[in-house]
């Protein structure tokens, strides 16, 4: 599966359950770099898109995703089992954070392939860095 | 003549409706005033503009009005939470952890604490004013985008503000060096406010930038992204009698949505690693006992020559530095580079370095002002 996640300066990802922040624009590159594959995410989550319709929604996508899908990932523990590639999207912004991205990519074998900035709706600058093994 | 008929009739029904929309054994309520007086002012504009308009018509339409209104009004009505909260979620210095590497603490289960009027969809914000001492009270506000700074308003000076316990140092240790920011409670990127004393304590640099920043951002990006309206009070902590708070209580919620994109009540403690504070007072020292490398310790002064001014006790100094519009350093006029700026560009400010900080500039390493 490849795994889609936001992070802040730090490697957080959300803080007593709640995701940092969020964005349209990048709903939108999200959906433009699953294309037709599966895109897997938890009810929470799929909240903060207006059309479901191209989403499996499924509060235990982690564990029934299969390979080749995309899972979007905002609150839940990330490891690197199973994982073909990170999708990581930065918001280079201080945010509180309890819960953090603490996969050691390099580590595990992962490498950049690629890296993109964008401007989002309210952010003024997202940073996209996508790791593969 | 028929024009005052149809007010009449309007009138009429329009008295009906307050008496159902007050059934519910209270007064009629000012919104429900509001939406009446509101519709029956189009009426007459549209009596005064329509010629060929019927009696039927236009009280169907009145009526029809009306309804709609009141729709919306419950709606509204709906959608916004009572209250959330409780007493508990106050900040009560005795009960919360000791600082232990961490810049917040959550309280009361990071649930916050607002009533029915602060959980409102309209923008507004408010300042206690000043204590006895001089000290902060806290700030209540509707975040919104009304009350935010528009895309290209610059930030103001607010050097000018002297914060109770506002007894400056440098450390090493220190990002910037300086141990001190003149903290927002409620901050300009939600708010605005530049000088405004009611909105600005002694705060460390790590409370700044690792406790209050990141949640202020949240807010902030949460409200450009949606254009919803965040509940938010900000209250400094003080033990007893001293000028510098030991802390700063920040609670918010999310209004449209019930908290569902905000919603938290945490504690950022006012504590800057390797350095000592003196909270009754505000002054400093190194946690390794040494005093404070203040490099060139001072006293608040009005504002004289280029030179610091030395005394033995560590504040504020306030000088003349010269910038040029067109650049991003700035220098003690004195300096052989402030001599090349062009006159048109030429600009002084008169205050203290880290104003100059502040708005952005960076010392000259020539003259290192």
């Amino acid at each position: 599966m490849n795994i889609i996640l936001c992070i802040d300066k730090n490697n957080g990802m959300a803080f007593m359950g709640k995701r940092q922040s969020m964005d349209c624009v990048l709903r939108e590159k999200m959906l433009e770099i699953v294309g037709a594959s599966r895109l897997l995410m938890s009810s929470y989550s799929a909240k903060q898109f207006e059309n479901t319709e191209s989403i499996v929604i499924d509060d235990d996508f982690l564990n029934n995703a299969n390979q080749g899908d995309f899972c979007f990932v905002e609150n839940n523990e990330i490891s690197s089992e199973n994982v073909e590639s990170f999708y990581i999207f930065n918001w280079n912004r201080k945010y509180p954070a309890d819960l953090f991205f603490s996969v050691d990519l390099k580590a595990e074998g992962f490498r950049k392939i690629k890296k993109e900035e964008f401007k989002g709706n309210s952010h003024d600058k997202i940073t996209l860095e996508i790791y593969s093994r | 003549m028929k024009k005052k008929i149809i007010i009449a009739v309007v009138c009429f029904l329009a008295l009906g409706f307050i008496g159902f929309l007050g059934s519910d054994s209270e007064a009629p309520s000012d919104a429900t005033t509001e939406i009446v007086s509101t519709t029956l002012e189009e009426l007459v504009a549209e009596n005064d503009t329509k010629e060929d308009i019927t009696d039927n018509s236009a009280v169907d339409k009145i009526t029809e009005k009306i309804q709609e209104k009141t729709t919306e009004k419950e709606t509204e009505k709906q959608n916004k939470p009572n209250s959330v909260g409780d007493d508990n979620s106050k900040a009560v210095l005795s009960e919360i952890p000791a600082y232990s590497g961490k810049p917040y603490a959550v309280i009361n289960g990071n649930i916050p604490s607002f009533n029915k009027y602060e959980l409102t969809t309209k923008g507004y914000e408010t300042y206690a004013s000043l204590d006895s001492l001089g000290r902060c009270g806290g700030a209540v506000a509707s975040c919104g985008r009304e009350i935010m700074p528009g895309i290209d308003e610059e930030r103001g000076s607010i050097s000018a503000v002297k914060p109770s316990g506002w007894v400056q140092a440098q450390y090493d240790c220190v990002s910037g060096k300086y141990l001190y920011n003149r903290c927002h409670l409620i901050g300009w990127q939600l708010s605005a406010e530049n000088a405004n004393k009611r909105n600005l304590i002694t705060g460390t640099r790590y409370m700044n930038t690792e406790g209050m920043l990141p949640f202020e951002n949240m807010v902030a990006d949460y409200i450009k992204e949606t254009g919803n309206h965040v509940a938010y009070r900000i209250t400094p902590v003080y033990n007893g009698s001293d000028l510098v708070a030991s802390g700063v209580q920040m609670e918010a919620y999310s209004v449209e949505d019930d908290g569902e994109g905000i919603c938290f009540n945490v504690y950022c403690y006012n504590v800057q690693p390797g350095v000592t504070i003196d909270y009754s007072t505000g002054r400093s020292w190194s946690a390794s006992g040494s005093v404070a490398t203040t490099k060139k310790p001072v006293v608040a002064v009005t504002p004289t020559t280029e030179k610091q001014v030395e005394t033995t006790q560590a504040s504020v100094t306030y000088n003349t530095y010269a910038y040029s519009s067109k650049s991003d350093k700035f220098h003690y006029p004195s300096c052989r580079y402030a001599k090349t700026i062009k006159a048109e560009n030429y600009c002084e400010y008169t205050g203290d370095r880290q104003g100059m900080l502040d708005k952005g500039y960076s010392p000259c390493k020539n003259c290192n002002p």
